[in-house]
């Protein structure tokens, strides 16, 4: 069976803006816990894998195209 | 109207609330192109509608809320939207910008802005979903305080599938219920603070709005846009300021700056400099307090702290509400202020013209002139003060009025710090002189950020001469002209932060940047040129992004100089609004204090010369002697003067 398509975040151009995690239907979007205390970076993830539903509504909405559907 | 603009959804809706009458508010593609968005199309629709007989609270006042073309179009920190109306502290226009995600979904829902006129029968809420606008009795909402509200409002928008449905909301607190003068409006954990825009919403009894839908913001050249956007993303996260004081420390990172400065208004702006400024500062709150930096919808930068209050996750205080509810009232309780600041939002108060009041009614018990109990460095009871503020109880009513009208009842003028009604930012101005013309002059009042923010260039980004007068009314105006365009257009203010060269805020002691410091002063030539010529500016600045994103996004074609003729139309036009109201030089003023004590006694040059610079202001503006446009300036700016 073929795998569902997913969001891949390029965590380098990811700028964590929130756009794709407000848009997404599913709320499976999350931005990531700071890594230490002060940490000024933070970005989008996919927290919830199980219920992506692939729609892709993150990859369209994303300002700086550092999302992109795929298989893996 | 329908546009062939891109960023622009091409409907703004007027509802009257009085008959419930919903109708689309002609609004054409030829005033888009003069008036943009934000704050300057909630001036026009203003302008429009009022010939300066209104009361903020009557039925003829409207309650403009309005989006930019930028508004969800992608462009970093671009989530802002503008909430004006007749300020019931001032009486004339005020125009609030909030990062709260209400304007993102205003758009999605399809509308540029909304127009709210006449007064509710019962208090109620609006619901607004695509093209459909309900009505909804609010009794079991009013009452219940900011974060209460919205949580409740989720749960009358949950879905059959359990999920809540994807919206932006705006609503009051208590505050704006009662009127509270200065009352503010929130959306999320963000405000429309200043100006009593909370107050006429309360008058109109209109609870909440709540927008949302699945209409996208059309972009003209999407291909540019991208990329443009990429890099201005980049070049953000790669900037001092944008990419790594305002994260690391928020606005609060000022603090130090400004003591260094003395710039830090201390015990009701008698001083520019507080003893304990390190308990307050930035670099305290982001090491013992801060969770985590979060930005509004959109945003890289991301400026926003994250505290800890009674064991929840919330908001943490910005620049202004550290410093007048810490140096201010010569209290340096970081725990109480996070407290404090969590509270004033809960109840919708506007922090800045809150705090400034109890400074105000401090100090006139100090001097005898109004017995109040209320002392410098005595907060413990602040907590009680404010919930009597929002439900006007007790000294609670009296202090709703704000530091002018109490002024005016129980003498003080000399130190209610307040401009045309509204109160005073953070910046003790007597070291920061081009600030002061600012406050001064600004159409809303005594604000920093309609003020021009001159701060910026007198000690908090690069060094020119604090004091100074040459070169500051020059440079006020150019810079309440870009940012009245940045603001109208739905972007962040802190994006054009990013205006100054990296190396010049990297590297304060190099030759260059001395240099820099030196020679803005004596600029004021080349800004009138560029504003009486704005075509001579035909370009796109390579720091400045925000022009050739505006033209991407809007398919309008955009240089800097056109960019700054569209805020200066803004800039007039307000004031244009305003003169029907009665403004003119004699309401540009500062209290005494401010321009005839000396900060420092034996600095002749630390107070602000404002009659001075009022004068070469005006002339620069061109405005006549009484500070108001002239009939040729008006006409040049395409503004239909109506007189």
């Amino acid at each position: 069976m073929k795998e569902k398509k997913r969001p891949h975040i390029n965590s380098k151009t990811c700028a964590g803006c929130s756009v794709c995690v407000e848009n997404c239907p599913m709320d499976c979007l999350k931005l990531t816990e700071p890594r230490y205390h002060g940490d000024i970076r933070t970005i989008a993830h996919l927290a919830l894998r199980d219920q992506c539903i692939g729609c892709g509504i993150c990859a369209r909405v994303c300002p700086i195209e550092a999302i992109t559907m795929s298989e893996k | 109207m329908a546009t062939e603009y891109g960023g622009y959804m091409g409907k703004v809706l007027q509802i009257n609330l009085s008959t419930r009458e919903v109708s689309e508010y002609p609004f054409s593609d030829e005033e888009r192109k003069l008036f943009i968005g934000g704050k300057i199309m909630a001036a026009k629709i203003l302008y429009d509608n009022l010939n300066g007989t209104e009361k903020p609270f009557s039925e003829e006042n409207l309650l403009v809320i309005s989006t930019g073309p930028m508004t969800g179009s992608g462009a970093p920190s671009s989530s802002r939207f503008n909430i004006s109306t007749l300020s019931p502290q001032t009486g004339y226009i005020t125009s609030s910008n909030c990062g709260g995600n209400f304007g993102y979904y205003l758009k999605k829902a399809g509308i540029d802005a909304l127009i709210l006129k006449g007064r509710c029968e019962k208090h109620t809420w609006i619901e607004i979903h695509n093209d459909t606008v309900k009505f909804h009795d609010a009794e079991d909402l009013w009452g219940l305080k900011t974060s209460e509200t919205q949580a409740a409002l989720d749960e009358k928008l949950r879905m059959k599938n359990g999920r809540i449905r994807k919206n932006g909301k705006i609503c009051i607190g208590p505050a704006g219920e009662n009127q509270v003068l200065y009352s503010c409006i929130a959306s999320n954990e963000r405000v429309s603070g200043r100006g009593g825009t909370g107050a006429v919403m309360g008058w109109m009894k209109i609870k909440a709005v709540c927008a949302g839908g699945t209409k996208e913001v059309p972009v003209a050249e999407k291909e540019k846009m991208v990329k443009h956007t990429q890099k201005w993303f980049q070049y953000l996260r790669k900037h001092p300021l944008t990419g790594n004081q305002l994260p690391r420390l928020g606005t609060a990172g000022l603090v130090s700056s400004m003591q260094m400065r003395q710039m830090l208004a201390t015990k009701n702006y008698q001083y520019g400099q507080y003893e304990d400024f390190e308990n307050i500062s930035g670099e305290i709150l982001a090491e013992k307090y801060n969770i985590v930096n979060k930005g509004c919808l959109t945003c890289p930068i991301k400026c926003a702290r994250t505290v800890e209050v009674n064991g929840k996750q919330v908001k943490g205080p910005e620049l202004e509400t550290l410093v007048l509810l810490g140096s201010g009232l010569l209290n340096n309780d970081l725990e109480g202020i996070l407290r404090w600041n969590y509270e004033l939002d809960e109840l919708g108060l506007d922090t800045i013209s809150c705090a400034n009041t109890i400074a105000y009614a401090m100090e006139a018990n100090e001097k005898g002139l109004w017995k109040n109990g209320l002392k410098f460095s005595e907060t413990d009871e602040l907590s009680d003060i404010f919930e009597k503020i929002a439900y006007r109880q007790g000294i609670g009513d009296e202090l709703a009025m704000g530091s002018k009208r109490l002024s005016e009842k129980y003498g003080g003028k000399e130190f209610a710090n307040h401009v045309k009604g509204m109160e005073l930012a953070a910046y003790e101005p007597r070291k920061a002189v081009g600030l002061g013309l600012g406050y001064a002059v600004s159409n809303r009042g005594g604000c920093h950020l309609n003020g021009g923010y001159l701060t910026i260039l007198e000690g908090l980004g690069l060094a020119i001469d604090q004091t100074t007068y040459h070169g500051k009314a020059d440079l006020t105006m150019l810079f309440q002209d870009l940012m009245e365009m940045i603001s109208a257009t739905g972007e962040c203010l802190f994006t054009s932060y990013a205006f100054f060269p990296s190396p010049l805020m990297n590297h304060p002691n190099a030759w260059y940047t001395k240099a820099a410091n030196k020679i803005l002063p004596y600029c004021g030539c080349v800004v009138r040129i560029i504003n009486k010529f704005p075509e001579i500016a035909c370009f796109h600045l390579p720091v400045f992004h925000h022009t050739k994103a505006f033209e991407y996004t809007t398919g309008m074609k955009m240089t800097f100089g056109k960019y700054i003729r569209c805020g200066e139309r803004g800039y007039n036009l307000e004031r244009e609004l305003n003169r029907r109201f009665g403004v003119n030089a004699s309401q540009d003023v500062l209290p005494k204090r401010l321009v005839k004590t000396l900060q420092n006694p034996d600095d002749p040059s630390s107070r602000v010369p404002l009659k001075k610079m009022k004068r070469i202001y005006y002339h620069a503006r061109g405005w006549n002697r009484h500070g108001l446009p002239t009939e040729s300036q008006l006409r040049k700016l395409k503004i239909n003067s109506r007189r």
